[in-house]
């Protein structure tokens, strides 16, 4: 699938005959993502179509951070540990994953586990991802001369040449159509450079620009997610045009366009929306590694969760469905040592450039942590009011009817009163699910000497062996010794005791 | 996150943005900004809809929106 007619127009545009018949004779363009023949919001890869694996009275999100082969091996260590632990029943952690959101190097254990199922992801992933030299296959690629003329082509560049050797060579040119219609929920996020938007490997995404997701390679999305800029260029995609498929934008977004002075954040998310519905205007979009919009991979969740409503749990916690939702945030954040401060003369272009591309980036994701904690803390502030509130009306009815007791019908009738003056009723009752914040990384690790060493890792796509074990190790160690992970998984092994026994709690 | 109560005489489910959020009559957690509130079909109350604009509600003091039977 390459050079589509309509696509041969446009080489032919910006190129002329010559350059159009050389890129065409030497398969110079990258392939062109197809077209959705027709739109409906209920089918193809989102989170309504996937069956639960597990218990559904508990939500589960993972986002696995950028940070190449580190954040990958990283969050592979994670993901072992989770299949790792018991919850009783015959039953692990990793059963009860929900969603697994991803950015750059999380993106490739995302990916791998989501195709190839837990199985094959424990026994093949280190060979196939962790422990190979990607950067110098890569580099080899584009050394070889017989590349060259393909480089040169305006349609291919080093990161469809990426995807090319992702594809052969790790997810065995598998597309979206090969993942499981079950949980977890695979997210893998790019940015679309020109909004600073992020972009998921969604269909509902994908219905934005009349794409179908399906048949496109695995690999796209992965090197989509993980074209870090300079090393890789972005990868392209067509804007088919939502009136090729009868895409019309879901409600909110007409809705939030409305909202400027209340809800600015789902204002732009709305326009960002609308940007893609004119193919005349973006008929082509290009998009980079999904660190530049978020490089934790968790503003996908708060999105679907908060924004868009596409993961629907607000719903299932109105219907009073869900009892736990934890959070586990993979986050491979590097922190070495500013040899820049050690010198008085002013840093390089280089020391500045990489400091421009990463320091806003690391603000914006401990940002969306500090939300998420907000939100968990709003929500738990809440529970807690009411339960005062009742409080107050109990005390207040006792005092008022004095030694007749609390079943008294003065008791009755006061509490009654002060409920509904109060908004201490029934129908003010807040849901309240158990919430876990989970948040693995570095700066927890205890033995100081083993910290340095992991966050002096760069963020490169080949370790060497021993710094992979170690990440591996010390995900698995920081996870099974997080507080928050330690009263997840008693939570859940209360359940699945209390479901062994008939025992319902109250 | 917003809390917004829906209030009808008898049982039934909340519509948002035509997505069945919720039963009627119990405090229900919603984003912020603008939204459409309905009960779905049959369509046997009034208003047939409500756009309402979510803000600075708590969950002791959150937005009303009633229906009535008709």
């Amino acid at each position: 699938m390459r050079c589509s007619g309509r696509f041969a127009a446009a080489c032919l545009r910006r190129s002329g005959w010559v350059a159009y018949a050389a890129a065409l004779w030497l398969g110079g363009c990258y392939p062109i993502n197809p077209a959705l023949s027709r739109y409906d919001p209920h089918a193809g890869y989102r989170y309504e179509n996937l069956s639960a694996r597990d218990s559904d009275n508990t939500f589960v999100a993972l986002s696995l951070s950028g940070g190449g082969t580190r954040a990958a091996a990283f969050a592979y260590g994670v993901l072992e540990e989770l299949r790792a632990t018991d919850i009783g029943g015959g039953r692990s952690m990793l059963d009860e994953a929900d969603v697994i959101s991803s950015v750059s190097g999380g993106s490739f254990a995302a990916a791998y586990y989501g195709l190839f199922g837990p199985k094959t992801f424990f026994t093949e992933f280190p060979d196939a991802v962790l422990y190979r030299r990607i950067e110098r296959d890569l580099v080899l690629r584009v050394l070889a001369p017989w590349n060259w003329p393909r480089l040169l082509s305006p349609f291919f560049g080093r990161g469809d040449l990426a995807d090319e050797y992702y594809g052969n060579h790790i997810f065995k040119s598998r597309t979206f159509a090969h993942l499981p219609r079950k949980r977890p929920y695979i997210m893998l996020n790019a940015t679309d450079i020109s909004r600073g938007a992020q972009f998921s490997f969604t269909q509902e995404h994908f219905d934005r620009i009349c794409s179908d997701l399906g048949p496109l390679a695995i690999s796209r999305g992965v090197v989509a997610s993980s074209a870090f800029p300079i090393g890789f260029t972005p990868i392209t995609f067509k804007n088919h045009g939502k009136e090729t498929c009868g895409y019309e934008a879901p409600e909110w977004v007409g809705n939030s366009e409305q909202d400027l002075d209340v809800n600015p954040q789902l204002y732009d998310l709305a326009k960002t929306w609308r940007s893609y519905e004119s193919a005349q205007h973006r008929p082509y979009i290009h998009l980079s590694d999904g660190g530049l919009a978020d490089n934790i991979g968790l503003r996908a969740i708060e999105t679907g969760i908060g924004s868009t409503g596409s993961l629907g749990l607000y719903e299932k916690v109105n219907f009073r469905e869900v009892e736990r939702i934890a959070f586990i945030i993979v986050d491979a954040k590097p922190e070495s040592e500013p040899a820049a401060d050690r010198s008085a003369r002013p840093p390089g272009i280089v020391t500045v450039l990489n400091a421009a591309a990463t320091t806003p980036l690391e603000n914006y994701s401990s940002d969306t942590i500090e939300r998420i904690r907000l939100w968990f803390d709003e929500w738990d502030r809440a529970a807690q009011d009411f339960d005062v509130r009742r409080a107050g009306c109990d005390r207040l009815a006792a005092k008022i009817c004095g030694s007749s007791g609390s079943a008294s019908a003065c008791a009755t009738e006061r509490r009654g009163q002060c409920y509904e003056e109060a908004h201490a009723s029934e129908m003010f009752r807040p849901p309240h699910p158990k919430l876990y914040p989970i948040h693995v990384r570095f700066e927890a690790i205890p033995d100081a000497a083993a910290k340095e060493s992991l966050k002096g890792i760069g963020t490169r796509l080949q370790l060497p062996r021993r710094e992979v074990n170690d990440l591996i190790f010390w995900a698995r160690r920081l996870l099974r010794e997080s507080q928050p992970y330690r009263d997840l998984v008693a939570g859940l092994r209360q359940a699945s005791q209390d479901r062994m026994t008939g025992h319902r709690a109250p | 996150m917003e809390w917004v109560i829906v209030k009808y005489p008898r049982v039934r489910d909340v519509f948002i943005g035509g997505r069945r959020s919720g039963p009627a009559n119990q405090i229900l957690i919603v984003r912020e900004g603008t939204q459409t509130f309905d009960l779905g079909t049959p369509i046997d109350y009034r208003p047939p809809r409500r756009t309402v604009t979510v803000t600075r509600t708590s969950a002791a003091d959150p937005a009303m929106i009633e229906f009535e039977p008709v």
